[in-house]
């Protein structure tokens, strides 16, 4: 996975399509990972937690996610928030479709199938590098903005 | 669409989720140690596994002439892996993570990676965490609490 800073300011520049509720967004780009790691950090050093890092993101389960987190909102805007929050992990799973793994990548037809596939583009780690340029970029977004 | 979002029979439609969500980790669980073999698998019963890729990942210890050592953390132990191959550009305390073939119970490398970056990703991505947290509960305390 990429850092989930990178993850948030890719997702910076939509901001303007859906000002009010672009938190719910950014909620939903770092779920996957606030999911799949949480257990990590709670149990540091449990071989069988790594598993979770496979099959917590897979699309099946970050939609059951998203639906049981929907639920905590006033039904009124139930129906956006689930939307968002969706739009938000799908993004996420995007951009980890492009690392590099080692072995197995993660399962994206989990509980149907343990076999998975990426389009190896960069190291988890190599986002880091890309971070000065996604924040002169957001930078240079905002101040056009107030120009504008 | 309407129905399932609701609030007519919401909390049997969030433990209905929750039981989903529940069934399909621990199928998940109890299917990877043999879908996804790992370190931990192959040192229970290594013959289970020949000619299987099994990853590792941690801080080299040592080297010597065509293997190295790699501290892996097993269950909140730490445990020495023992690898036979090469490695190029490699440092002691270096942080690695990669993966090697089971070749009669011998760990042979066969694809590794090197990288010293992990616990400032973290570290970012705990910021990141934190920040968007903060801007949730912000705009929820601003707009949705009260829709």
């Amino acid at each position: 996975m990429p850092d989930l800073l990178t993850h948030a300011l890719i997702a910076s520049p939509l901001k303007a399509r859906f000002p009010r509720l672009f938190s719910v967004f950014l909620l939903g780009v770092i779920l996957p990972d606030v999911l799949s790691r949480t257990p990590g950090i709670l149990f540091p050093g449990s071989t069988s937690i790594i598993f979770l890092n496979y099959f917590l993101h897979s699309p099946i389960i970050i939609v059951l996610s998203c639906l049981v987190l929907a639920y905590c909102f006033p039904q009124k805007i139930r129906k956006n928030f689930l939307y968002l929050l969706l739009a938000g992990s799908f993004l996420h799973l995007f951009l980890d479709l492009f690392q590099k793994t080692l072995t197995t990548g993660y399962l994206w037809f989990f509980p149907f199938s343990f076999s998975s596939f990426s389009i190896p583009l960069f190291w988890p780690d190599d986002s880091l590098f890309a971070l000065p340029f996604l924040i002169i970029i957001n930078i240079m977004l905002i101040k056009r903005k107030h120009v504008s | 669409m309407s129905f399932l979002l609701s609030d007519q029979y919401k909390c049997l439609k969030i433990l209905t989720l929750i039981l989903v969500l529940t069934s399909l980790i621990v199928y998940g669980f109890k299917q990877a140690p043999s879908r996804i073999p790992n370190y931990s698998a192959f040192h229970q019963n290594p013959t289970l596994y020949l000619q299987t890729d099994i990853p590792f990942g941690g801080r080299i210890t040592q080297f010597s002439s065509g293997t190295f050592s790699v501290e892996q953390v097993l269950d909140g132990q730490k445990e020495n892996i023992l690898i036979y191959g090469h490695l190029e550009r490699a440092r002691i305390n270096d942080r690695i993570s990669g993966v090697a073939i089971n070749n009669n119970s011998r760990l042979e490398l066969k694809n590794y990676h090197l990288s010293n970056l992990h616990t400032l990703k973290v570290g970012v991505s705990f910021l990141a965490f934190v920040g968007v947290v903060l801007i949730f509960i912000k705009d929820y305390l601003k707009f949705f609490k009260h829709a």
